[in-house]
């Protein structure tokens, strides 16, 4: 019989302008209060929020505006684009959310701003894609080479003051003071050296202060990076090919432990159980053959795509029901198989079987769940193993060679957990393990080690950087402040580059004030002024002086900027906000009709 | 299981079109649609209320597809449009605010609704008249000597999309690419009767939109275990290919919605299996290269098959199959029982790998004559790109159409002031005559032509979104809006002059005999699809007779 159907109609609210005299527009103010909660965000100094879910009475800590939206119960639809923006720049660069959703705060205040002064929608868009013009012309002026970058930062020779605290660390120390030594040779020789073993040097050198300049305060997490950067290098023996491959890099968490004993290793590592870990001492030492599984490991599974059938009545014209049960048989037919085989390691992208694990444990078979497809594709490669969805479809080909396990550290005092390490000869798969005393801040250093990752290797992809701590941003404000006397083709035109100047205005001084070289706004936009004074007076334009040495990615900071925009002109042009699937009468709110 | 529950009795509206709640929920769809029309349009969030996806959109397609209303008069008209756009691909907007327009105006002017719909339909008869014949002011011809008016007509589609968030220069390249695109789905040297290609399209989130192009052929996912070295080994084509419509997945779900009934100790999967790998064993012996599949493909077939050097491309997705079929003239195989018969067998020219931006594309080059081609659409986010692509469909769609019917209207609201203009004059002259066969009172023929008319002219009136004046000349009747920078009128093709007069559009001005335009220089900037602004303005027309037809809505609330 049917169910009782609903009627479901749609429901409408206005969230633009409804006429012209009443000038407010409810959507580009959601977005603005939306954005105004996460300024503590911008700069190198995070101030993390708790939030706290009051239903289940758990809370986390975010420190990351991604972070924070997805964490965040958002109903409307300008809520529900920020969070779609966000997550549409995290997932390609993991970094630059902080400026995306500033500038959508502010540019849509400058929109709001403009409505106000009767400015229609079409010039505002005209004038404000205009302005971001501009200011994308700036970055690719402004935009230095990373070869410069690294020559700059040997003419400082002094870490920046966010590093000064973190000099405990020895190699960066040291490869300081190296290049001090080194400083005549490394500027006077190009880096298409003779000598294999200096050019790696050289360029592995270059990769460090190119890490430095884009570590933007996460100066322990990015030196997890260049670990990992150089152990990469080593092991490919490529010194010209300066690169981070990020589908090579995995992470292992460790809560519980002290930030201090963060390291990288070569292999995949991953935390695995005290009877498990039993089994890798035991295979400790020896050429293992491994085996690849695209699923879970267990009789139930079937590939994607496989449906089962509802009704299945099974029948038997036999009384006696003593035949083993399917599971009993799977398991053996899967043990049989890996005994034959010779297999001592599984990789296993989904899930395996109670029972599977418990047996294997005997059996010296060492099955890890949960890989990232990313590791399975390198073993692949790496081994000649040939990834396979069901374990009885395994052949001698599919079986791969060469891989040596071996216990990295032992936890079991703690939480029963040891971490091990997967190697294969030739592989450069690197594992970031990532600890800290307070388990609360562990995804948020993993945040951090990614969008650290993503910033050196798109540096290393752009082969260019913008000057960091607002020094671009104090160029546009110049620029925007040009354009305006020289252009003049719309009246409007000119009113709407100040407010965008204006909102770069704002962008810095929150930069300063965050990063805590002033007191207050005030004071930031005082000492803003003061230098865009003697930038007229023929100076250079440098950002907060505490910054220097401080860069930007150029592809990450300019499509943060046009995604901003794009967000913004969403908003601005959107006047009508549909609600569907509701039925009359259901809500009890008179800000909604009903079709 | 039965239930048994007492039911309710139906609920029945009596003219509803005096229900003053059905009334406001109309004007607030025509209010909808008209903040959404033309290029600066308002744009719609539509979105579920549970917080999902968030739809972008000023399409009517888009808009009213997701949209659902409690009121049947409602959604019938919403249907009527759905219809429309289906087949003609533009103009909802227009016919919906028209439709809408024409109900409204009826019962506000108290015409009686069968003595306007009379009316009506005289009226829509002549207009159709007037734009098929060699007189009308407001077509253009298109010439297919150049490409510059179907890349303007190309063009004023996706213009009127803001939600497409293109800047100039990315309105010009997309408007090339999808002339590009129509002209890939015309067969070269065809004789007699041909049908067109097929145009694929693609979208890739998060790549600049300057990175979109057109290739010839068909683009697919690269298959998951492909290596380019697989590629290499096959070497140069031509190559064999299958293809199966089948699920190949090796599970019993073609038998349906049944109870099986299965002896212990019988495994169907097995044997499902096993016959599986007899057809990869025939295909492989019939010297098959590449091996395609709509739906899933079960992975120790794919294992197999691949060991023995075969490409296998699984879940193509019912979308792709008309277009792969086109390319390889390949016949679809429904059923893995039999072997394949020798005619079923297809071919491809060559693979290649294409990097699309962040994306490899596996692309299938046809190894004869056939117009298949796929546009790689790409834009920064998903909102955006999503209305990209239905408007670049669409566009497409309407260059299609011009080969029925060779022409373009003008676009900017000028066709419609010329209409109404027209329209209003030539009935004026002859009132009477026309009361008369019409067996209708005088007044109510002069009522109901305004109430045309006006309709009309409110489409034109609904382009404006700013709160600007709109006006009409009183020569040629086009649209103008008050613009320092402008020249034209809003379709470009009359320049302005000192001696002009104009008018604000939404007041009561004379009539007049529209002066057609001849010896100029401009060419129209923005050009309307000639067949879909046609049909919408019928079909606009019958379904407003309709609803002001209806006396009684009777609602089953069981």
């Amino acid at each position: 019989m049917d169910p009782l159907r609903k009627q479901c109609s749609s429901a409408v609210k206005m969230s633009g302008r409804a006429t012209v005299a009443q000038r407010c527009h409810i959507g580009l103010q959601q977005l603005e209060a939306l954005a105004a909660t996460t300024h503590g965000f911008l700069g190198p100094n995070k101030r993390p929020k708790f939030i706290q879910d009051e239903d289940a009475g758990d809370a986390v800590l975010v420190s990351s505006c991604s972070r924070l939206l997805e964490h965040i119960e958002l109903d409307g639809s300008v809520g529900q684009l920020l969070h779609e923006m966000i997550q549409a720049q995290q997932k390609v660069f993991h970094s630059g959310t902080g400026a995306l959703v500033f500038l959508a705060g502010v540019w849509s205040r400058v929109a709001l701003e403009c409505l106000n002064r009767g400015i229609t929608v079409l010039d505002i868009k005209t004038a404000m894609r205009k302005g971001l013009e501009v200011c994308l012309e700036v970055c690719n002026q402004s935009a230095v080479s990373v070869e410069e970058v690294s020559c700059q930062k040997l003419k400082e020779l002094k870490p920046t003051s966010a590093l000064k605290s973190e000099n405990q660390d020895s190699e960066m120390q040291n490869m300081d003071v190296k290049l001090s030594q080194n400083l005549r040779l490394t500027l006077k020789h190009s880096r298409h050296f003779n000598s294999q073993t200096e050019n790696t040097q050289t360029a592995l050198n270059d990769v460090s202060r190119i890490a430095q300049a884009v570590s933007h305060g996460c100066d322990s997490s990015m030196r997890l990076v260049l670990k990992a950067c150089k152990l990469q290098s080593k092991i490919t023996e490529d010194a010209q090919n300066r690169s981070l491959d990020i589908q090579k890099l995995v992470t292992c968490l460790i809560p519980g432990m002290s930030e201090e004993e963060s390291c990288v290793l070569r292999g995949f590592v991953t935390l695995l159980s005290a009877e498990q870990a039993s089994v890798v001492r035991r295979l400790q030492g020896q050429a293992l053959n491994i085996a690849l599984v695209n699923g879970d490991l267990c009789e139930k599974y079937r590939h994607v795509g496989f449906n089962r059938p509802a009704n299945i009545v099974h029948i038997t014209d036999r009384a006696n029901m003593s035949s083993v049960s399917l599971e009993e048989r799977w398991l053996e037919d899967a043990l049989r198989k890996l005994h034959e085989l010779s297999i001592d390691v599984v990789l296993v992208s989904g899930s395996a079987g109670v029972k599977l694990k418990d047996r294997v444990l005997g059996a010296n078979v060492l099955v890890v769940e949960g890989v990232k497809s990313s590791v399975l594709n390198d073993f692949s490669t790496r081994t000649g193993a040939i990834m396979v969805s069901y374990v009885t479809q395994i052949d001698e080909n599919c079986v791969g060679r060469g891989v040596t396990v071996s216990p990295w550290r032992d936890f079991s005092g703690k939480n029963d957990l040891v971490a091990v390490s997967i190697v294969t000869v030739s592989t450069s798969l690197v594992t970031a393990v990532i600890c800290s005393s307070v388990s609360a801040k562990v995804q948020s250093l993993e945040d951090q080690f990614w969008s650290c990752a993503h910033r050196l290797h798109q540096a290393l992809t752009d082969g260019k950087l913008l000057h960091g701590a607002g020094a671009t941003e104090l160029l546009c404000i110049q620029q925007l402040h040009q354009s305006r006397q020289t252009e003049m083709e719309n009246p409007q035109e000119s009113v709407v580059l100040e407010l965008m100047a204006e909102a770069w205005m704002d962008y810095v001084s929150t930069l300063m004030l965050n990063s805590g070289s002033v007191e207050s706004k005030a004071e930031a936009w005082t000492a803003i002024a003061h230098r865009m004074r003697l930038y007229k007076e023929g100076e250079a334009i440098s950002g907060d002086t505490d910054g220097a040495g401080v860069y930007d990615n150029l592809t990450v900071k300019s499509e943060a900027w046009r995604r901003a925009l794009d967000l913004v002109f969403l908003v601005l042009q959107s006047d009508t906000e549909i609600i569907t699937g509701v039925s009359e009468g259901e809500h009890v709110n008179s800000e909604l009709m009903y079709l | 299981m039965s239930r048994i529950c007492k039911k309710k009795p139906a609920v029945c509206t009596d003219e509803p079109l005096s229900n003053s709640n059905i009334c406001q929920k109309m004007a607030l769809l025509r209010n909808i649609l008209s903040t959404a029309y033309g290029p600066t349009g308002r744009l719609k969030q539509i979105h579920n209320n549970v917080g999902g996806h968030v739809l972008t959109t000023s399409t009517s397609t888009a808009l009213l597809k997701r949209v659902d209303t409690s009121e049947p008069l409602l959604q019938m008209i919403s249907t009527a449009v759905q219809h429309h756009t289906a087949c003609y691909s533009d103009c909802g907007i227009f016919m919906g605010i028209f439709t809408l327009r024409l109900i409204e105006n009826t019962l506000n002017n108290g015409l009686r609704t069968a003595t306007a719909a009379k009316v009506y339909k005289h009226l829509v008869e002549e207009c159709t008249m007037y734009l098929k014949g060699d007189s009308c002011g407001c077509k253009v011809p298109v010439d297919f000597s150049s490409s510059d008016s179907l890349i303007a007509q190309a063009r004023s589609m996706i213009a009127s999309k803001p939600a497409c968030m293109l800047n100039s220069t990315e309105t010009k390249h997309i408007s090339s690419l999808i002339v590009q695109a129509f002209l890939y789905s015309i067969h070269c040297n065809s004789s007699g009767v041909s049908c067109f290609g097929r145009t694929v399209t693609i979208g890739i989130e998060g790549q600049s939109v300057s990175d979109s192009s057109v290739f010839p052929g068909l683009l697919v996912d690269v298959p998951e275990m492909l290596q380019p070295a697989d590629l290499e080994r096959l070497g140069s084509g031509p190559f064999k290919v299958v293809l199966f419509s089948v699920s190949l997945s090796g599970d019993l779900s073609e038998v349906g919605d049944v109870t099986l009934e299965i002896h212990r100790g019988v495994d169907p999967e097995r044997d499902l299996l096993q016959q599986l790998l007899k057809l990869g064993e025939k295909v492989v012996m019939d010297k098959v290269s590449l091996f395609a599949c709509q739906k899933v493909v079960h992975p120790i077939l794919q294992h197999y098959l691949r060991k023995h050097g075969v490409v296998v491309i699984e879940r193509l997705g019912l979308a792709l199959m008309e277009p792969f079929v086109q390319l390889t003239g390949a016949q679809a195989i429904a059923s893995l029982c039999s072997s394949v018969p020798v005619e079923a067998f297809g071919m491809v020219k060559e693979f290649c790998l294409q990097s699309c931006g962040s994306r490899e594309l596996l692309q299938l080059l046809p190894s004869k004559d056939a117009a298949v081609s796929t546009m790689v659409l790409c834009h920064r986010n998903e909102t955006m790109l999503e209305e990209l692509k239905m408007t670049c469909k669409r566009a497409e769609h309407v260059l299609r159409l011009t080969l029925r019917e060779p022409y373009a209207l003008l676009g900017g609201g000028c066709t419609e002031t010329l209409l109404a203009t027209h329209i209003r004059h030539m009935n004026c002259s002859k009132t009477s005559t026309m009361a008369q066969a019409l067996c209708i009172s005088h007044s109510e023929f002069i009522m109901a032509v305004e109430a045309f008319c006006s309709s009309l002219r409110s489409v034109a009136l609904s382009l404006e979104h700013d709160g600007q004046d709109c006006l009409v000349d009183l020569t040629y009747a086009h649209r103008w809006v008050p613009d320092i920078y402008s020249k034209t009128c809003s379709c470009g093709l009359v320049e302005d002059r000192s001696n002009l007069e104009k008018t604000p559009l939404n007041t009561a001005y004379h009539t007049f005999s529209p002066v057609s335009l001849i010896n100029t220089d401009n060419q129209p900037r923005i050009l309307d699809s000639f067949s879909a602004k046609l049909n919408a303005l019928n079909v606009a027309v019958e379904m407003a007779n309709f609803v002001l037809d209806v006396k009684y809505i009777i609602k089953d609330i069981n």
